[in-house]
């Protein structure tokens, strides 16, 4: 993954001149430093699985290289239509993230909301307490046996998993938000008279969305886990079907190719989620910066 | 006041986050008069039409129960859901008992709970040191911390079949499991609270001429201390859900085992139960632990509330 830019790190900063081509090689090269820094014991430690995986010759644990030969031979192709992805990647990938995008997004919408009501309206909040208290207590996947009764095996019975395993963080955060918000805040919006839609657009939504989005955050990572655990346990198609089935067939290599493919999933995810929080929260830090957080 | 929070207290829930954005960005719930009962008066005459004043939140949260309840049974009753696939709650609360009172399914209990507190320890035992190490060095920090935001990001349940082959059935496997999931939160918080320690206080420790064991012991660790709580009480649900997925997919001994033979025999009273039985376990070690952060890091439930 990044053994070409462990060395980069060694690479001196281009001097700067004049000349615009320099100032880009200057900047690649400083790229490439950042990403050296960063990246070089994860590429060691690579390095050293391949050693080790080579010298104990396991079955199960095969070197990463043969992972990696695996995996462009299992969830890559040379078509251009195809963005470069395999027949593989798209029967067994797209209903996955099909599942993880609908739950999440059921999840988000239900959270979401639910928690602003039970936020505002406190009554609710105390009624509904020890049941969301219970709720979060319960481990998702103890629900697997359960659903798959209600459901059947059926993408709605993933979809029903990742939703329920995604609400709890989503719910709590929301309520958390409102709940938290500043008194000095919430009174003045009162004394201002505001409207009920500007009061929840101008002061509710803003003041509780990094809390939001944090528990959005969260539960992208119990998302990718429930999809895989609830299609480990019964699907008809998908990255933890896949999963399954090299292993009954003890074809490891593509077994560890999913699991490297999964391990990218969640990386690409929580990197995006990272981005998309940097950009969305930007006059948040800016507002904690103005206010002289000490941090 | 504190009862009457709603689910405020915390927001880690089940996931497997570090503190670093989530903690800072939670609101603690404030505990000033103003959010006091009586600003919401009016709207308990409104909802219940009792009237006088509002009502404590336990009754509240006793009746939100009691409705589950109620509606669960309603649901059954009324033939919405086929009693084949949910039970009535009634035979539910009877084959809990019948649960509680059964040796052998304590006995499974027990089988989770080890298995639990092993993958705890363990992970803890070599994560905590080992972030501190991690965290303390500033030329390790940067690349450690993009190895364990990658490795944290993959879901260990992915992971299963290969353990499965490694480990076999029993224990091992479950442990093993499970010390991975929980090993990079544990990890992460404990590296993140050293790199937290202010620098201030750092550079007047040197100042007074202190070494660097001492420097550590006063300085370092106590700022760390919190931080690494909330690490341990993170990894302490999940350690519990990745336990008993294990044992769902395919391990010898466990509730998990025992829930997936009930299912297979078709008795869905049982499972319920079991699943009930399950979510207190998991409401136990959760305050529990909260508890316990508590008493041992009170300084840090200071500092958080402070931070706002």
């Amino acid at each position: 993954m990044s053994a070409a830019n462990g060395t980069g790190a060694v690479t001196p900063p281009a001097a700067p001149s004049g000349v615009s081509v320099a100032g880009v090689a200057g900047r690649v090269l400083r790229g490439l430093a950042w990403a050296g820094q960063r990246l070089w014991l994860l590429a060691a430690l690579l390095v050293l699985w391949e050693v080790l995986a080579r010298q104990a010759g396991s079955l199960f644990i095969p070197p990463f290289s043969t992972i990696v030969t695996a995996f462009a031979d299992t969830w890559l192709s040379d078509r251009l239509v195809a963005l470069f992805l395999s027949d593989q990647f798209l029967a067994d990938v797209l209903p996955s993230l099909a599942r993880l995008g609908a739950g999440y997004g059921m999840a988000t919408v239900i959270g979401v909301c639910g928690g602003i009501v039970l936020g505002v309206w406190r009554q609710a909040g105390a009624f509904f307490n020890p049941l969301i208290r219970l709720g979060m207590a319960v481990p998702v996947t103890m629900l697997l046996p359960v659903a798959i009764v209600i459901f059947g095996i059926t993408s709605g019975m993933n979809i029903f998993l990742i939703a329920l395993g995604c609400l709890w963080p989503i719910l709590v955060n929301t309520y958390d938000g409102i709940r938290g918000l500043d008194t000095t805040m919430t009174t003045a919006a009162r004394s201002l008279r505001l409207s009920p839609r500007r009061h929840f657009l101008s002061v509710l939504l803003p003041g509780a969305s990094p809390s939001i989005v944090a528990g959005m955050r969260i539960s992208v990572g119990i998302g990718l886990v429930l999809m895989v655990i609830s299609e480990l346990f019964a699907a008809t198609a998908g990255l933890g079907f896949f999963i399954v089935n090299q292993q009954k067939l003890f074809r490891f290599p593509e077994l560890w190719s999913a699991i490297l493919l999964v391990a990218l999933l969640g990386i690409l995810l929580n990197g995006i989620f990272e981005l998309a929080e940097r950009s969305v929260l930007r006059w948040h830090r800016a507002a904690k910066a103005g206010a002289g957080d000490r941090r | 006041m504190r009862a009457r929070g709603g689910p405020v207290d915390d927001t880690s829930g089940k996931g497997t986050r570090p503190v670093a954005t989530g903690e800072r960005t939670r609101p603690q719930a404030p505990d000033t008069p103003g959010t006091g009962p009586d600003t919401s008066s009016g709207q308990a005459a409104g909802t219940g039409g009792r009237g006088r004043g509002p009502l404590p939140a336990w009754v509240l949260g006793g009746a939100g129960v009691v409705t589950m309840f109620v509606c669960w049974d309603l649901v059954v009753r009324l033939g919405v859901i086929s009693p084949d696939s949910v039970p009535p709650p009634a035979d539910t609360m009877v084959r809990l008992a019948e649960l509680l009172a059964d040796a052998s399914f304590l006995g499974q209990v027990l089988q989770t709970l080890l298995a639990w507190l092993v993958s705890m320890l363990l992970a803890s035992a070599v994560g905590v040191p080992l972030g501190l190490v991690l965290g303390y060095f500033a030329t390790l920090y940067r690349p450690a911390s993009a190895l364990v935001h990658a490795a944290r990001s993959i879901p260990s349940s992915a992971f299963l079949p290969i353990v499965i082959l490694l480990f076999g059935l029993g224990l091992q496997m479950k442990v093993s499991l499970s010390a991975y999931a929980v090993f990079w939160p544990i990890l992460l918080n404990a590296m993140y609270g050293v790199r937290d320690a202010e620098p201030l206080m750092l550079t007047a420790g040197r100042a007074m001429g202190w070494g660097r064991g001492r420097l550590l012991a006063r300085i370092v660790l106590p700022s760390a201390a919190p931080a690494i709580a909330t690490g341990l009480r993170v990894a302490c649900s999940t350690a519990l859900i990745v336990v008993l997925s294990a044992e769902l997919l395919g391990a010898t001994s466990g509730v998990g085992t025992v829930i997936t033979t009930y299912q297979e025999a078709q008795r869905p009273d049982y499972v319920y139960a079991g699943i009930l039985i399950i979510g207190v376990l998991g409401m136990l070690i959760y305050y529990g632990v909260n508890l316990a952060e508590r008493l041992l890091v009170p300084w840090g439930h200071a500092q958080r509330g402070a931070d706002r």
